[in-house]
């Protein structure tokens, strides 16, 4: 909130005084390429579980995760059970979906990786704790005005009454929703510029799309004087993409995790995503769980996670709103010329106009036609 | 006969002054003047010395010379020889020898012979005579004046004789506060104290005397003292922008003083320094001197000897200002034209002050003119001043009045962007100071003060914060020259802000803190050798941590109240300025403070052996209203020594020991206008440090140079840190996210100064160091788990140049450069997914540092007609911050964008910032 304020103080000495100026800034930083990055977890719920290692990346690099393949992956509880995970993809390893191990209430586990160069981690033992379950995930019809004047569903969560004090939890989301192009499809054509007729028109109109919501959500009930806890906020869908147009579905996975667990995602959320500037707090390295027995200097990031997990999904049905998303509108007079080259063949047409935005016609471009399992229309 | 002699004897050192001959030794004869006739004597001594000699022709001298010894001085001779006739003998410092019969020359002059201003009021008993008045108007530069301090018949039995008197600005009367006399010879002097006053024990004889004020010129005098007596100076102030110093950081007294660590500027002589947006600012101007740094342009607080900003203090005439910014810290909240100067203590600290670690900023206010009204206006492009003075009673008592106020609101009214449109940036400050001196002996000084700042922000921030603060003195002259000073001191600095950025978590947040204090100090000067300081101080810090609470019904906000706060600070101090020899001097200082916290207040008890967290509270105890909940006890060693080498080249050391007892819950990069100052509790401990330091100090070719090293390490017990994350805003237990540490820095400073000059002005460079360590029993009590780590504002090169050319009389040109290691910083260093949410990894702490800052000012400054006498005059000052239009970098600061995460880099002075100011005032360039 600090932080806010201090860049509307900057436009404001900025713009009304001083002649201020901002580039692109990237520093060159050193010795934290290549981490060992542990993304994992193991819950009460049935197996496979599966353990993602990765090489960390530049903050530059962000989206090109690097997969740490041929690393040797042992999970194991405090009574004696261990396995050894299987690499299924690069990257990924999973435990057995029969004969595997699998997470019980009230068991520690730990897992312990060898990487090809022989460095061994380790993790420190985490118990899975009792699953408290979910009463209710629901929406209210919200106005808000913050960064700008939307509406949309704020979603909220009831807990059950959970039968011990103190109590972490942490729900991560994903969502799939319903969507149509805003316009159908008349013709298509490939490279050597034939036309055809396309029928139904449209069968690339209703697509479903899945996303992981990128914010995740925490609450301590430590020294609270209250068991259940009802009306926790999640995220907030608004009025200026289509998620809300036709059917909404809410997934959530309502993980109840031990004292440090729940301090490792504190930090996370403290620290925020927006750093560096001078009414900030110092940003500051996180405290994992994860130990390198061979070099204490090279630490290993992310976090190997044993916590009870409940999943609840929810269905909403269209808002009784205005929609604010970009609607496709149809190119300026005169039309041009339609294109000989693509990314992607065929090219859609709206009666025999081009959009750029082959989105605005066909739904897979962002989505797929393929109605989930999970779905309930 | 006698007041022909006296006729004679003036028009003949009149004479003498104007030929400026200099008769330092008295001359040796040999036996080839044993045995002459005295008319004989005569002729051949002012033959071959430079001596006459004065003697009524009727006076019988038919007698020959004897000379008992192989050498013997004329001193002697004349001794020997007259004593045993009824002649006197009486010889000034320029040779002349007057011989008189049955009574000694009593130089005692008519009173119409005071006919200088300066001295008319005081002077009964001194002698400067009347030539020296005419030789001061005609030529004050070349050769040297003479007062005769007493009789001789006063004095008759005695080797020692004390001089006292008044330092007093000769154009407006004023006294002048911290004078300095020097006496040559002894290579020792004295000071004038806070009321101008100066007392000096001497041994009967002749000696060269200066006097001078960092804002007065110097002026040279012989004294030939007989007998105790009041002399009272009259100095001329440098007029900086004709005459030659005009960058002036403490003058030669540099290399005398006994303390280490110590910086004086003065308002007039920063007043040509380039300026930002046209605003004169003593104390920021402090950023150019060694071992000052900040976190960055534009911010607030300043970083001593690599110090954080709560453990400095800021004293305007004795109101502590707690918070010193305008505008979140681009300006700083004294009205400029209303400040005489400003001294910084770095190291050694007098034993009266206590209480905060790193440095004292002591700022004075102007006293107001005596002798006649004088306004002054100015305007920039951020603010209007007006300064008001004047006597209520002629010479007697005075008035002062400063104002500023910005009208930046106007500027803004100009921008047609919703944001800006809605934004305000306002701020004012005022100062007024009454002295009333009630008679000889009593005087009451009255100051106040007053500073605001109204600041919102695109209608979704409004930040409201102020500082009124008051002070009265009252000085009472023992035997004119021991000062008892009893002050009171009230200073309240509050704030509110507003917050609606957020739509159902708006709030709304104050803060208060007043400090009520009480000191009284004795100054007994029992010797020369000797100045002692004793004393005592209480202070009362009521504090309001204040309420957090809904701004309005849409609020979701619950409400908070962070409590009250009491505490009492007390101290009681010696201080001693020994001058053991010429040569040596030696300040030691022992102060005791004891502190308690008071209630009515509610404290939590914590699981015994576990960390202090909400979730260890076991227990709530409420104190009752002043009961002691905690108190802390220690004394403070002052001590600092000066040694001169020659008369050019001083070394000196210095310790310095403090404890600090309030402190401010940051843990932003940098102050924020939100920031509270807490104090010490029964969980958070007092700060302590000590500071160990020394130097070299020398000047060369007459005070044209000077050049000193000053080198320290400073060590400070139990520096307040912060949790990782900690919110310190709204927190009702703040010991659960404090931590305590340790913070060691070192550094050496270099200063080459030129102090005279058509040009002017310094270099210095520092390297400097300053580590933190936080390294508690549990990982959580760990900060950069547990390694030590570069503290915020660390800048290990500085180098600042001030230069200042004169052009001409009317004209001149300064410039500034300025260079500094980029400041530490955590760099967000890799990304990585947990459950498909991206994370960002950091650096260890301050493991990175941003791009160096370089930095060039240039300014002119033009001064109207010359002309002695004139209704008004003008002045105009051109300033260029930022001349090279570098794109120094203010923040780096990462957001994330989409799948990205972006660096930025803010300069929020990307181009050269062209700033106008005028300034007018009653009268010629000199009032």
């Amino acid at each position: 909130m600090k932080t806010k304020v201090y860049l509307v103080v900057f436009l404001f000495i900025t713009i009304c005084v001083l002649p201020a100026c901002v580039k692109d800034f990237q520093p060159t930083t050193k010795s934290y390429d290549e981490l060992l990055v542990v993304d994992g977890n193991i819950t009460n719920e049935k197996g496979p579980y599966t353990i993602n290692l990765s090489k960390s990346t530049k903050i530059t690099q962000f989206s090109s995760s690097k997969p740490y393949s041929k690393c040797r992956v042992e999970i194991m509880d405090n009574v004696g059970n261990k396995e050894e995970l299987k690499e299924t993809l690069a990257g990924i390893y999973k435990t057995d979906s029969i004969n595997g191990i699998q997470g019980v209430v009230g068991r520690k586990y730990k897992i312990k990786i060898t990487t090809p160069d022989g460095e061994l981690y380790e993790s420190t033992e985490e118990e899975i704790k009792k699953p408290i379950g979910i009463q209710a995930v629901y929406p209210e019809l919200q106005h808000k005005n913050d960064t700008k004047d939307r509406n949309g569903y704020q979603f909220y969560v009831d807990t059950e009454t959970p039968a011990t004090v103190n109590n972490y939890y942490l729900w991560i989301l994903d969502k799939t929703y319903k969507f149509k192009t805003d316009f159908p499809i008349h013709h298509y054509y490939y490279p050597d510029m034939k036309v055809y007729f396309f029928y139904p028109s449209d069968s690339l109109s209703i697509c479903y799309k899945h996303e992981n919501i990128q914010e995740f959500f925490i609450l301590s009930t430590a020294n609270k004087n209250q068991l259940q806890t009802t009306r926790i906020p999640l995220c907030y869908e608004d009025n200026y993409t289509k998620a809300l147009t036709i059917r909404y579905s809410l997934n959530v996975k309502q993980y109840t995790l031990t004292e440090s667990t729940y301090k490792y995602w504190e930090a996370i959320k403290k620290i925020g995503s927006k750093q560096g500037e001078l009414y900030t707090q110092q940003p500051y390295q996180i405290k994992n769980n994860i130990i390198n027995l061979t070099n204490s200097q090279k630490p290993a990031l992310g976090y190997f996670m044993a916590a009870g997990l409940v999943v609840k999904r929810i269905f909403t049905d269209a808002l009784p709103i205005t929609y604010q998303y970009p609607i496709c509108s149809l190119p300026p007079l005169p039309f041009p010329p339609l294109p000989s080259t693509s990314d992607k063949w065929p090219i859609y047409l709206f009666h025999d106009f081009y959009f750029d935005d082959q989105g605005c016609l066909d739904c897979t471009v962002s989505g797929f036609l393929k109605k989930p399992d999970y779905w309930i229309d | 006969m006698d007041y022909q002699i006296q006729c004679k004897i003036n028009f003949i050192i009149f004479i003498c002054c104007l030929t400026a001959t200099s008769f330092a030794q008295t001359p040796i004869l040999d036996k080839s003047y044993d045995n002459l006739k005295w008319n004989d004597f005569v002729v051949r001594v002012e033959q071959n010395f430079p001596v006459h000699f004065y003697y009524s022709s009727d006076s019988v001298f038919n007698f020959k010379i004897q000379i008992n010894a192989p050498t013997e001085s004329l001193d002697i001779v004349l001794e020997n020889n007259l004593s045993n006739k009824p002649m006197y003998v009486t010889k000034d410092k320029n040779g002349n020898i007057f011989i008189t019969q049955n009574s000694p020359i009593s130089f005692k002059l008519p009173s119409s012979f005071f006919n200088s201003q300066e001295l008319k009021s005081n002077v009964k008993d001194s002698i400067i005579t009347k030539n020296e008045t005419q030789y001061l108007k005609t030529k004050n530069e070349i050769g040297t004046s003479i007062i005769y301090v007493g009789t001789a018949k006063n004095g008759a039995y005695k080797t020692e004789a004390t001089m006292s008197g008044y330092v007093t600005n000769k154009s407006n009367g004023t006294k002048v506060i911290g004078a300095i006399l020097y006496i040559e010879e002894l290579k020792t002097g004295t000071t004038t104290d806070a009321g101008g006053f100066y007392s000096i024990k001497l041994k009967k004889g002749n000696y060269s005397l200066k006097v001078y004020g960092s804002e007065n010129k110097e002026k040279k005098y012989n004294l030939e003292v007989f007998s105790d007596a009041k002399v009272n100076f009259a100095l001329d102030e440098k007029l900086n922008a004709l005459n030659e110093v005009v960058v002036f950081s403490e003058g030669n007294n540099n290399i005398a003083r006994s303390l280490i660590g110590y910086e004086k500027l003065t308002t007039k002589s920063v007043k040509n320094i380039p300026k930002m947006m046209g605003e004169v600012d003593i104390v920021k101007t402090t950023l150019l001197l060694p071992g000052v740094q900040s976190v960055g342009e534009g911010t607030a607080g300043f970083n001593v000897r690599g110090s954080p900003a709560d453990q400095n203090i800021f004293y305007l005439n004795q109101v502590p200002v707690y918070n010193t910014s305008h505008l979140l810290g681009f300006f700083s909240a004294f009205t400029p034209n209303a400040i005489s100067e400003l001294a910084l203590y770095k190291s050694s600290f007098p034993a009266q002050f206590g209480g905060h670690l790193s440095s004292i900023f002591d700022l004075t206010i102007k006293q107001g003119d005596l002798k006649k009204f004088n306004f002054q206006a100015g305007i920039s492009p951020v603010t209007a001043n007006v300064l008001v003075e004047g006597p209520f009673k002629k010479e007697k008592s005075s008035y002062l009045i400063g104002l500023r106020s910005t009208y930046s609101d106007w500027v803004l009214n100009f921008i047609n962007v919703p944001a800006i449109k809605d934004s305000r940036g306002g701020f004012n400050d005022a100062i007024t100071n009454f002295s009333v001196p009630i008679n000889n002996k009593n005087r009451l000084n009255f100051s106040t003060y007053y500073s605001s700042d109204n600041i919102k922000l695109a209608s979704l921030t409004a930040y409201d914060y102020q500082n009124v603060g008051a002070s009265i003195k009252w000085n009472h002259f023992v035997k004119q020259k021991h000062n008892l000073e009893f002050s009171t001191v009230y200073s309240d600095y509050s704030y509110n802000e507003r917050n609606s950025s957020v739509d159902n978590a708006n709030y709304k947040l104050n803060y208060d803190l007043q400090h009520i204090e009480a000191k009284v100090n004795f100054r007994y000067i029992p010797t020369e050798k000797h100045t002692i300081d004793i004393g005592a101080n209480s202070i009362l810090y009521l504090l309001n941590q204040g309420r957090y609470a809904p701004l309005n019904s849409q609020s979701l906000i619950v409400p908070i109240t962070l409590g009250r706060e009491q505490g009492v600070e007390s101290g009681v101090y010696i201080n001693d300025e020994w001058k053991i020899t010429p040569l040596l001097s030696f300040t030691a200082g022992l102060r005791y403070n004891l502190y308690k916290y008071l209630g009515p207040k509610t404290t939590y008890a914590y699981k015994p052996g576990e960390p202090l967290e909400i979730d260890n509270i076991i227990d709530t105890v409420k104190h009752a209203k002043n009961a002691q909940i905690k108190s802390y006890h220690a004394p403070d060693l002052r001590l600092s020594s000066r040694y001169f080498i020659n008369e050019f080249i001083s070394l000196k050391a210095g310790f310095n020991q403090v404890h600090q007892y309030i402190f401010m819950l940051t843990n932003t990069i940098a102050l924020s206008p939100t920031d509270k100052w807490k104090l010490a509790d029964n969980y958070i401990k007092p700060m302590s440090g000590e500071q160990y330091s020394a130097g070299f100090f020398s000047e060369l070719k007459k005070e044209m140079y000077e050049f000193s090293t000053e080198v320290y390490y400073k060590n400070i017990h139990h520096l307040v840190e912060y949790k990782d994350g900690a919110n310190l805003i709204v927190n009702p237990v703040p010991e659960t996210d404090v931590l305590q540490g340790n913070l060691k820095s070192y550094g050496i400073e270099f200063m080459l100064k030129k102090l005279k000059g058509n040009f002017n002005g310094w270099i210095n460079y520092t390297y400097s160091k300053a580590n933190v360590l936080v390294n508690g029993a549990r990982p959580e009590e760990k900060i950069n788990f547990g390694n030590p780590y570069a503290a915020n504002y660390d800048k290990p090169h500085a180098f600042n140049i001030v230069g200042n050319y004169k052009l001409s009389r009317r004209f001149n040109v300064s410039a500034n450069v300025v260079y500094a290691t980029g400041r530490p910083i955590t760099y967000p260093t890799a990304i990585y997914y947990q459950n498909n949410i991206p994370i960002i990894h950091y650096s260890k702490r301050n493991e990175y540092r941003m791009p160096d800052y370089f930095r060039i000012d240039l300014s002119i400054n033009m001064e109207g007609n010359l002309k002695s006498k004139k209704f008004a005059h003008s002045s105009w000052s051109f300033s260029v911050y930022n001349l090279l239009g570098r794109n120094n970098p203010y923040s780096i600061y990462f957001k994330q964008e989409g799948n990205l995460i972006n660096g930025y880099q803010l300069s929020i002075f990307g181009s050269p910032i062209l700033s106008f100011s005028y300034n007018i005032k009653l009268g010629s360039y000199e009032n």
